[in-house]
């Protein structure tokens, strides 16, 4: 008996899978490989695979994290050989590790998501202008629509960390996991900003976040 | 956006920004495990496949499959996908300019070498004619200059194509595994000699199968007859399928595609046989599938092995026109969970007689959890049923019925079928009593310990004259008796709390019968309807027969003449060039047993029928042995 715990990164067009399809590819993609996946017990038994926070539909990641349970010892790098022929071109295994003594669940632990969000060009003083007007703000209600209707949510206790790196591209440390997500996009259109459109989102961390802002990764 | 760009360029790029504003952008991906992407410079030939529906229904076509590996796992040719986009995508390539495009390079459709279709049924037909305009390729085949690629089309619809002879270019009759490799091997050759689409439709008459309508010329008389049918040139005066002789070396989708999305048959599709010789009289399929070929057993084992390893997949579905007849049926589903069960993989049957012996097999693979059992008696009396050759007695239903509930079964699907040949009030009245007996039979049979309801839905279809079978001179009930049909009976069951009561759409089934039955002339229908904005017909929220009726209106042509005449015996048929290798002699032999009610046996007693099939082909039955 093993966990792993593997990070992975989505690439190219895959960035548009659900969080439900990277699930679902995941577990075909272990049964092609053959990995000595363990089962949950009861009637209706389930691979023990646990994602770690969805990534949202059209984001592109270098930083995904996942746990699988073994019935058998597995080393982190058979692992890594083993499953990464068994999945489509544009999800790439980054890194494994056993896990040894008892650790908390991904979805329990991570709290904090960077990404670089890409742009269409625009002055960079401007845009960085307008990034510091919302960092000066307490309060920043935006209203979130979803299937189920509009609910208003305040942004700006969940936006960490926001700079501007170039004129067409914006850094961003947020929020995410159990005590709520902001998204990315919300915080870019929260700028107000007239004709900006997002060309590509891609996450490039995933952390757990102390009070004290000190980031290690999961 | 109409800048001219370099010939083989992805458009990658383009599409990948207005995927985020589409609904389940994952659909069009590609890019699936098991998918293929060759090098497109260094081709000879490039065939785009186009599924007249969506990706979902697309991805769940087992020729699809067969013929995509078929095609790329040879060097030099290739094979990419496309399928019909969603309404909104549809509307943003419009608006963005942008053309259909393959699923796996994300090519314009346009600068394939070829393109082909496959025609599944009529009612998706609207959708060739939109893709083809998506593709921003002209619809009519005489308005495609040389240059452009030849638009062809196979699968069951080919065997009527007249309909769509204003807009395909090559059809290809019956199992296309060979003829496409010989059609893509031609390509090259008349390519390589300096000619252009006309050469090779020409040389491409010589390959079985192969119906090139440009070549043939109809007549008709001033009631809208056929009176003649010419072969112009070269031609075949009458056009013979193609047949796959043994199935056991033909190639097989064992490196199957693995799709991201939930499509409609979601599992590992194996192929057990082709063909069904039943007979019944108005099944289409069963003419054209023609003869009965299966698999061996250690076939079919060394497929399971590759399919599972390569897929992931944790069921089996064991695929023909009636499974329960593959005649090695129950060692084959021991052989298969001896091997997989251990490793949670099931074995599952779509498709299910309606005797005991079904309801064993399916107890067999369904030991644990019982999903609901499909049974299709399609005729309520057994003077109908005798017509239609179903074979199969109230005994038969009733004993099945009993067998399933007993062993824990609680929800059962029915099949029937109204409007067919020689259909009368008593036949209905004897569809609704042999629902109340198989409900009390059912009620009987339930054990106390079972705790769910018993819950059974009845589907009642309207029939639908097909070519090529011994129904196919015999018109379509009009749309006031079918409705009146359907309303007898739906009042005869509404005091059944637990049957759910459900018809097609007549609407649907009547514009389906005419194209079923269809000649040429249809074509300028085809044309209007889609003009009017006809598409996805056989999606009930976009089905317009508002539109259709406006099209045939707009065109001058009665659409109840094509569905509810009878055809005379002599009559020429729009199809008479069209040969599945059954004699249209036999044809009418049926018809006149059909009226007396007489039985046909199935051949694979050991009698021949005289359908004439294996003579013309040069095939035979093949049938599994014992332990092999």
């Amino acid at each position: 008996m093993s966990v792993i715990r593997f990070s992975f990164a989505i690439e190219g067009r895959l960035r548009f899978l659900s969080h439900l399809d990277l699930q679902k590819m995941f577990n075909m993609a272990i049964q092609r490989a053959a990995l000595p996946i363990a089962y949950s017990q009861g009637f209706n038994p389930h691979p023990q695979l646990a994602l770690g926070p969805a990534h949202a539909v059209g984001v592109a990641s270098v930083a995904e994290y996942a746990d699988m349970e073994l019935i058998k010892d597995f080393s982190p790098e058979g692992f890594l050989k083993t499953l990464q022929p068994a999945l489509p071109q544009g999800i790439r295994l980054l890194s494994a590790r056993a896990l040894t003594e008892k650790t908390p669940a991904l979805m329990a632990s991570i709290n904090c998501a960077v990404y670089v969000v890409k742009v269409n060009g625009l002055e960079k003083t401007i845009l960085e202008a307008k990034v510091a007007e919302l960092l000066a703000q307490t309060e920043l209600l935006w209203q979130r629509k979803s299937p189920k209707g509009i609910k208003t949510v305040d942004l700006r206790p969940g936006i960490f960390e926001m700079k501007v790196l170039a004129a067409n591209s914006l850094f961003l440390e947020l929020r995410i996991g159990n005590t709520g997500n902001i998204k990315p996009d919300e915080v870019i259109r929260a700028l107000n900003i007239e004709n900006l459109a997002i060309e590509i989102i891609e996450r490039t961390g995933l952390y757990i976040r102390d009070e004290q802002g000190n980031k290690r990764e999961p | 956006m109409t800048t001219k760009k370099e010939w083989g360029t992805s458009l990658a790029p383009l599409i990948e920004s207005i995927l985020p504003l589409v609904e389940q952008p994952a659909q069009y991906l590609g890019g699936e495990y098991n998918s293929q992407k060759k090098d497109w410079h260094s081709l000879k030939a490039r065939v785009a496949f186009l599924f007249p529906d969506t990706y979902e229904i697309g991805m769940s076509h087992l020729g699809l499959r067969i013929l995509y590996q078929v095609v790329n796992e040879r060097d030099g040719f290739a094979m990419e996908r496309s399928f019909v986009p969603k309404p909104d995508l549809e509307n943003l390539l419009r608006e963005k300019g942008l053309p259909l495009f393959t699923w796996e390079s994300y090519l314009d459709v346009q600068e394939f070498d070829i393109i082909a279709f496959t025609l599944q049924y009529e009612m998706s037909y609207t959708n060739i004619l939109n893709m083809l305009d998506l593709a921003g390729l002209p619809l009519l085949a005489k308005e495609r200059g040389d240059d452009m690629p030849p638009v062809i089309a196979g699968g069951l619809g080919a065997f009527n194509p007249e309909p769509l002879t204003d807009f395909v270019d090559l059809f290809c009759l019956g199992e296309s595994e060979n003829q496409l490799i010989e059609l893509l091997a031609l390509w090259v050759k008349v390519k390589e000699a300096g000619g252009g689409k006309s050469a090779w439709l020409k040389e491409a008459m010589q390959i079985q199968g192969v119906y090139v309508p440009s070549f043939y010329r109809v007549s008709y008389d001033c009631v809208g007859n056929i009176v003649a049918i010419e072969a112009k040139d070269a031609a075949p005066a009458v056009i013979e399928k193609a047949v796959i002789k043994d199935l056991d070396s033909a190639p097989y989708p064992t490196c199957s595609m693995v799709p991201f999305t939930k499509v409609v048959h979601d599992r590992i599709t194996l192929e057990v046989m082709r063909g069904c010789s039943r007979g019944c009289r108005f099944c289409q399929a069963g003419i054209l599938y023609r003869p009965v070929r299966e698999k061996k057993i250690s076939t079919l084992v060394g497929q399971t092995r590759k399919l599972t390893k390569n897929t992931g997949y944790d069921e089996i579905g064991l695929i023909s026109l009636s499974t329960a007849d593959y005649s090695q049926v129950g060692p084959l589903i021991d052989r298969l969970l001896d091997e997989h069960s251990q490793n949670g993989v099931g074995v599952s049957l779509p498709s299910l007689r309606v005797d005991a012996f079904s309801v064993a097999l399916a107890e067999k693979v369904q030991k644990v959890r019982k999903s609901g059992l499909t049974f299709a008696p399609e005729a309520g009396s057994q003077r109908l049923r005798d017509i239609i050759n179903k074979g199969l007695t109230e005994e038969d239903i009733l004993k099945a019925v009993g067998a399933a509930f007993q062993q824990g079964w609680t929800s059962l699907k029915l099949y029937f079928m109204i409007g067919l040949p020689e259909e009368t009030q008593e036949d209905l009245a004897g569809m609704a009593d042999l629902i109340e007996k198989i409900l009390s039979v059912a009620k009987r049979a339930k054990p106390k310990w079972v705790k769910k309801p018993i819950a059974i839905s009845v589907s009642v279809a309207t029939f639908v004259p097909k070519p090529h079978t011994p129904f196919q001179w015999q018109g379509q009930n009009s749309r006031e008796q079918v409705q009146k049909k359907q309303q007898y009976l739906r009042e005869r069951l509404r005091p059944l709390r637990q049957v759910k009561f459900s018809c097609h759409d007549m609407n649907l089934s009547f514009i389906e019968a005419v194209f079923s039955r269809g000649d040429r002339r249809l074509g300028k229908v085809l044309l209007e309807a889609w003009r009017l904005g006809c598409k996805m017909d056989a999606w009930s929220e976009h089905f317009r027969y508002d539109l259709w009726l406006k099209a045939f209106a707009n065109c001058g042509l009665d659409p109840v003449w094509y569905s509810e005449r009878n055809i005379d015996e002599l009559a020429m048929l729009p199809w008479e060039h069209i040969s599945s290798g059954v004699d249209k002699k036999w044809f009418w032999q049926e018809w006149q047993k059909a009226q007396k009610g007489e039985l046909t046996e199935d051949c694979r007693s050991g009698k021949c029928t005289g359908c004439g099939v294996c003579q013309k082909l040069d095939v035979g039955i093949d049938l599994a042995k014992e332990g092999l």
